[in-house]
């Protein structure tokens, strides 16, 4: 998401679910989309069914693999190889076919022809970083990574793309070490399926064909997540596939709603909307916004709409802070909370933050990390120093019984509860069909959902929870006064007389209103600076007018019948449901794609100009003039068609990541190579974090000479995430009961394993038990000339529930990615035995309930 | 009435279980106690309370494939379990559903036997043999079977029995021009036209189907009980005749003496 | 544990309808061919004939899912409870609709044949009347035995459905149809209440009897020799075990040595050979029964 951002402006799946029947070719790598998003298959069978051809890049042959055309096996690890390999590809293929390729697309939409600070160096100059690396500090000055700008402070740029110093002769450059051999010897793909794999995703570069890539955890839960969706990007932009009906990046999200959550600010570093959270240095709107957002484009045909966000923070102060919002008190800007500046307060951080005794009490809402999180033995010991924890969950989840947690993973001797000073509540939630309310999903779509049933005995929806408790710290703080009391008593909090909030009135907050007229607003465009309008969420500004509750919509026509359905619920931003769709049409607003147009311009023209506007389709993304007349001629009145971005152009070099403008391989924290083997001395990526040695306690690394095999974690269809929804359903407990260990015969045969023996799976973190499940489906990877084996381990088991087994996130290691910091459950390095005990210790019967006997 | 038909392509089945979970929920069958033994298939079989089920098989070779098959009934067109019946409980309706009328079942378990795919299964609570029975309440009501409703790429689907063989053999053309594969229309004539056709793109045995599937004959079987029966009471007559003679002879010979 | 669909009760009433029917169909011989001659053997006949299978038919139904359901498969039922034209159940599809019918009215033959039997006795129209039931009996009687047989045998089983196992079970019937038979008279003999000693002559005709079986059985392994449930029957450790000692070695090989010594056996003998040769019966039908069901 954040590597979306980065490239095109929006961090979110660019297209929906249906529109992936479009495509011509579907690549699917680092997700398990058959396995993990069944619903997405319809539309991947679909495509299939119209001749579409499926492409599955995984370590392991899964139920996606089964169904693809083309499988290519690559190892935990090898994801920027394996990307920047094909890119290699289609740049010396473009220049021996440009006619197979969209260089229009290239040249006038994205930065290949902008031209960088020559100062810029690539890592195969400086052994492994890009140019302005502080080893100490573990981070880049990023002051070479610059366009070169002319006298207006508009970057330059050479249409020609043969100055060196222009972003596609950069590139070219830095992927030329990336052959199909060095490929191969890095990834343990096989030369000729990755050769198969690179022609045939190639062909969806030319002009009118489509190809989408899917990906899920798999990209992300890397060191250098952030950098594999950017591999995609720039893959993705140099066959022209963004913007368009069956291209994309569909990032497919792991739960239904975790578009909405993430768009509502579920991360630390946004607000609602995708603003930044200010930090210490953020005194007042004014200056937060020329920080961030202003001033940053020269460029009269750019739109650059980020330049707006004055707009949407004032509005969301006050929709926050109602009429005590006031122009004189900057709408109460400082009542927003402040950052340390630099500090990261990410998942692992707020646990290593526990860890260390920092952190009193947490509430912890619909998550279960003593299951889910990285290194969770470790985590499961961090929640003993809380002085009090709040679980909010629709069941008694493993995070909410840590108290009584095994020992150690495979073993029945749990801990002493005598010794945990923990105050634990568990509040029971209402279930997503017990309460009335929005979710949004991968496509960015808004569907509203209404009550089907009361909740279960005296569970309680989120808001209601939410609710009582603002009033009840509202309360409090009148009594007894605090610091910044303000913050909680000036806020604006009407959601109805009744015990349950009304739903309605958050979801029109969270649209805004005309503060003049009380109406509530059509649309983003109309939100002032000035106070007089509120939105909780500008991207949201739209999705409940005075019209009604858009999200609730079902109306089932598709005019463009490209599979629309505009008028089913809704989709931020304004119902836009491609977005980037202006790079679908050429200059002249022509689409390139006859048969699958996403918007296509229908103004009328005289003497070779457009005269009069009118997009047809699509709401577009940017409703200007196309960039060219009929005749070819340059209009002053057009935009660029990537709004979102200061340049108006898709960021082939992207300057805001803080690991290098452009991926560059490196290998997993745990690596079962010696050195990097791109041939340099690199060999974890450069800006991450490393806990194991600012905070080793707990934070072992493990190396390939105890721990030879490389792990990864995934899910099965049958269980979800953390297992608490599923592994108490007995439906799906009796078709996937205990975790599992998949292994190659290889590998089986040399540790003298058979199916369905009891197995450990060793880290340097912990131990796991789980059955063996030998398959041909995984295959030992050659990987510089050494034989390294793969396992994979799924993650949903813990000790409470109806199902219960070993944790595998026992194994995992704290570290995540330089720019988000998601954890590296992915890859990492163990071992594999036989178990001495042959029986799953915990539950030696095999019976399922065991977790209901020992509570 | 028309016939009416299930369509299963293995070649769109992406193993996803919806279907197993979907069956199980209208039906309100109980979940089995499963343990893993190395595969994802699970339960291990079908059973009184498992209908339907999901066969994950690994053929050996190169280049790796992953086969997943909806298991179930298959509404034979001649189906033996309707003839093993002895009290009636077992019915083919003119729509072509077969199903077990839970009222009348004795419980003799011939059906478990007789079935040439081992479908129907004793359920040991109630004593009734049961199977998938194309839910007959949602289709007298103009639903599809749940198992079709859940399925979410299209593998399973349900209609005029015409259409759906329609259906098969234009995914045939497809998958065979696409891949390569033989394609076999599974129950297109096998057993008097099955009520479940299923597309596979192996052989039959792959997927662990019978090639040939054949309902048991009877008369045969009778005869080659009753002939040899005939002829050894023939010999058993010839026997005792002969002892009697004998004894008779010499009783005879025992008077003449006398 | 393992369970199985059909176990004891089945494998008993396989074994105990043909014996019974096999015992009655020897009486009825005897009878036919030597009237007066073979009284014992006939009134020991039509003793046995009636309780084996009895006890078969009552075991048919406690083995029934719902046993007081039984009458189904007599009666047709109409709407609700009520019965329906043409009243009477019957699937001729059905080796188990044959059976119920076939085992029902042998049942009643043969008791009406044991009693017409002993009370005829004195009366000068008994032997016609004793002859006429016998013969009436007599299809019924073989129907039962090669009923058993086809009733396994018209399934899916791998190992079932072999042809040759109805032949095979009609042969194993009447092997242990006559031992029945020997069994009884044997005891008698010891008791010293009979005076014709038939044993040695039954023996004799049950050794060529066992040759029967014998064939019929290598005709069975040799048809169904690919089946992987052939070898679990004759080469699997626990069935294999009991398939081998006691159906072939005590049920048959031994009997066979016994059963054409010249000079006879002593009833002792007879009758222990005759419960081995009974109990080999037993186990052939039961190792069939569980191998088939043996995945």
């Amino acid at each position: 998401m954040a590597s979306l951002a980065a490239t095109f402006g929006r961090g979110a799946m660019t297209n929906h679910w249906i529109d992936i029947r479009n495509a011509d070719r579907i690549l699917i790598i680092g997700s398990n989309a058959a396995e993990n998003h069944p619903m997405s298959f319809k539309w991947v069978t679909e495509a299939i069914d119209r001749g579409g051809i499926l492409i599955n890049v995984d370590p392991r042959f899964t139920r996606t693999s089964s169904k693809a055309h083309l499988y290519a096996p690559m190892r935990s690890g090898g994801d920027i190889p394996f990307i920047l390999g094909m890119i290699k590809y289609i740049i010396d293929d473009m220049e021996a076919n440009p006619d197979n390729y969209n260089m229009e697309y290239i040249r006038e939409y994205t930065t290949a022809s902008f031209l960088i600070n020559p100062n810029f160096k690539l890592p195969e100059e400086l052994d492994g970083v890009f140019s302005g690396y502080d080893p100490n500090k573990r981070k880049y000055d990023k002051s070479t990574w610059q366009y070169q700008k002319d006298g207006a402070g508009i970057p330059k740029k050479d249409k020609s793309l043969k100055n060196p110093n222009c972003v596609f002769q950069i590139l070219k450059k830095h992927v030329s070490r990336y052959d199909p051999k060095t490929v191969s010897s890095i990834t343990g793909t096989p030369e000729d399926i990755y050769a198969k794999v690179c022609k045939s995703y190639a062909e969806s570069g030319a002009v009118g064909k489509a190809g989408t890539i899917m990906y899920a955890m798999g990209t992300t839960q890397h060191t250098y997540g952030t950098q594999n969706i950017r591999g995609y990007a720039i893959l993705q932009l140099l066959l022209a596939n963004m913007g368009i009906a069956g291209g994309g990046i569909n990032a497919l999200r792991g739960e239904s709603n975790v578009q909405g959550s993430t768009d509502m600010c579920l991360l630390f570093h946004i607000l609602p909307g995708y603003l930044k959270t200010p930090d210490q240095k953020d005194t007042s709107t004014d200056s937060y916004s020329k920080r961030y957002y202003e001033g940053k484009n020269k460029d009269p045909k750019s739109a650059d709409w980020w330049g707006n966000a004055r707009k949407y923070l004032v509005s969301l102060l006050k929709a926050w802070y109602g009429a005590k919002a006031t122009k004189e008190n900057d709408f109460c800007f400082g009542y927003l909370p402040k950052r340390d500046v630099g500090k990261n307060y990410s998942h692992i951080s707020l646990f290593e933050a526990m860890y260390d005794g920092d952190i009193k009490g947490m509430f912890c809402m619909g998550q279960n990390p003593a299951v889910g999180g990285p290194n969770c033995g470790k985590e499961r010991k961090a929640l003993e120093r809380l002085d009090w924890l709040v679980c909010v969950d629709i069941w008694n989840t493993e995070t909410a019984n840590f108290w009584r947690r095994p020992v150690a993973n495979d073993t029945a001797e749990r801990v002493d509860p005598k010794k945990i000073k923990t105050e634990v509540f568990l509040l029971p939630a209402a279930s997503s069909v017990e309460k009335e309310g929005s979710i949004t999903n991968s496509g960015r779509w808004q569907q509203w959902r209404y009550q089907a049933v009361h909740p279960v005995e005296k569970s309680k929806s989120d808001l209601w929870i939410l609710n009582e408790l603002f009033k009840a710290v509202r309360g409090l703080y009148k009594q007894e006064g605090g610091p910044v009391a303000g913050a909680i008593l000036d806020m604006a909090w009407d959601y109805g007389p009744y015990d349950e909030p009304d739903v309605h009135k958050v979801a029109k907050e969270i649209n805004g209103y005309d503060l003049k007229t009380g109406k509530l607003l059509p649309s983003f465009g109309k939100l002032q600076t000035d106070g007089s309008t509120s939105s909780g969420n500008w991207l949201y500004c739209a999705s409940y007018t005075e019209a009604g509750n858009m999200a609730a919509r079902r109306g089932r026509s598709d005019p463009t019948g490209i599979g629309l359905y505009p008028e089913w619920s809704w989709c931020w931003p304004v119902n836009r449901r491609i977005i980037y769709n202006r790079a679908s049409v050429n200059l002249k607003g022509v689409p390139w794609d006859a048969e699958h147009p996403v918007i296509a311009f229908k103004g009328a023209a005289t003497g070779g100009k457009y005269t009069s506007k009118k997009w047809v389709g699509d709401v577009p993304d940017g409703g200007w003039y196309p960039l060219q007349n009929p005749d070819g001629s340059w209009r002053s009145d057009a935009k660029y068609p990537f709004i979102m971005k200061p340049e108006g152009h898709a960021r082939i070099f992207a300057m805001g990541r803080a690991d290098g403008p452009l991926p560059e391989h490196y290998e997993p924290l745990e690596t079962p190579l010696k050195k990097n083997p791109i041939g340099h001395g690199m060999i974890l990526n450069p800006a991450v974090v490393c806990w194991d040695k600012t905070k080793p306690e707990e934070n072992p690394v493990g190396t390939a000479d105890k721990y030879p095999i490389i792990c990864t974690t995934y899910r099965v269809t049958e269980h979800w995430q953390a297992g608490m929804m599923t592994r108490n359903l007995p439906w799906l407990t009796e078709m996937m009961p205990a975790p599992f260990v998949e292994m190659s015969k290889e590998l089986a045969k040399e540790k003298g394993i058979k199916n369905g023996d009891r197995v450990h799976v060793k880290t340097a973190r912990g131990l796991m038990g789980a059955w063996a499940c030998v398959t041909s489906r995984f295959k030992p990877f050659k990987l510089v000339g050494k034989v390294v084996h793969q396992v994979g381990v799924p993650w949903h088991w813990g000790y409470e529930g109806h199902s219960c087994g070993c944790s595998a996130n026992i194994l995992t290691p704290h570290i995540g990615d330089a720019n988000t910091m998601i954890p590296e459950f992915k890859a990492f390095l163990c071992d594999i035995e036989k178990s001495p005990y042959g029986i799953d210790r915990a539950n030696p019967s095999g019976e399922l309930g065991h977790g209901e006997e020992v509570a | 009435m028309t016939q009416k038909a299930m369509l299963i392509d293995t070649t769109k089945c992406m193993g996803c279980r919806g279907c197993q979970v979907a069956c199980k929920q209208w039906n309100q069958l109980a979940a089995e106690n499963t343990r893993f033994t190395g595969s994802y298939q699970n339960p291990p079989n079908l059973s009184a309370s498992t209908w339907t089920l999901i066969k994950f098989i690994e053929p050996e070779g190169d280049p790796i494939r992953w086969l997943f098959r909806k298991e179930q009934c298959f509404h034979c067109g001649d189906p033996a379990c309707v003839d093993a019946c002895p009290t009636g409980a077992l019915k083919k309706r003119p729509d072509g559903i077969v199903w077990i009328d839970q009222k009348i079942c004795a419980g003799c378990k011939y059906c478990v036997h007789a079935c040439p795919f081992q479908t129907p299964h004793t359920d040991h609570d109630t004593g009734t043999a049961k199977k998938c029975r194309m839910c007959i309440d949602r289709v007298d009501n103009g639903l599809k079977p749940a198992c079709v409703t859940a399925c979410p790429t299209g593998a399973v689907l349900y209609g005029a029995r015409e259409d759906m063989l329609k259906v098969a053999k234009k995914r045939k053309a497809i998958v065979e021009k696409q891949t390569g594969a033989s394609v076999r229309i599974y129950g297109e004539t096998e057993l008097g036209g099955l009520g479940v056709i299923t597309v596979l793109a192996d052989k039959a045995s792959v997927y662990g189907l019978p090639e040939q599937p054949k309902k048991p004959l009877l008369l045969p079987r009778w005869l080659i009980g009753i002939v040899p029966g005939a002829v050894i009471l023939y010999g058993m007559f010839k026997n005792f005749t002969g002892v009697r003679e004998k004894a008779e002879k010499e009783e005879k010979a025992k008077e003449g003496q006398s | 544990m393992v369970h199985y669909d059909w176990g004891l009760p089945v494998a008993i009433d396989l074994f105990a309808a043909g014996m019974g029917a096999a015992a009655f169909m020897v009486a009825v011989m005897a009878d036919l061919a030597g009237s007066k001659k073979f009284t014992s053997i006939r009134l020991t006949g039509a003793i046995i004939a009636p309780w084996p299978a009895i006890l078969g038919v009552l075991l048919l139904v406690v083995d029934l899912g719902k046993p007081f359901r039984f009458w189904e498969m007599l009666l047709k039922r109409g709407e609700g409870l009520s019965i329906a034209p043409p009243y009477l159940m019957f699937n001729p599809g059905s080796a188990m609709s044959w059976g119920t019918w076939i085992l029902t009215l042998f049942v009643i033959i043969s008791l009406i044949y044991l009693i017409v039997s002993i009370i005829a006795i004195p009366f000068s129209w008994g032997e016609i009347a004793t002859k006429t039931i016998g013969i009436i009996g007599l299809p019924f009687a073989l129907l039962v035995t090669t009923y058993t047989g086809v009733l396994i045998s018209a399934t899916s089983n791998a190992l079932w459905s072999n042809y040759l196992l109805p032949f095979v079970f009609v042969s194993s019937a009447i092997v242990t149809g006559i031992a029945g038979i020997i069994c009884i008279l044997a005891i008698l003999k010891m008791l010293k209440l009979l005076e014709e000693d038939f044993i040695p002559g039954l023996e004799k005709l049950n050794g060529v009897m066992i040759v029967v079986l014998l064939a019929s059985l290598a005709l069975f392994i040799i048809v169904g020799i690919m089946q992987p449930q052939m070898l679990t029957l004759i080469a699997s450790a626990k069935l294999g075990i009991l398939f081998w000692l006691f159906s072939i070695i005590l049920g048959i090989i031994i009997p066979l040595i016994f059963s054409f010594k010249k000079e006879g056996n002593p009833a002792g003998t007879s009758f222990i050979i005759s419960l081995l040769v009974i109990l080999g019966g037993f186990f052939l039908r039961y190792v069939i029964l569980i191998a088939g069901q043996i995945a």
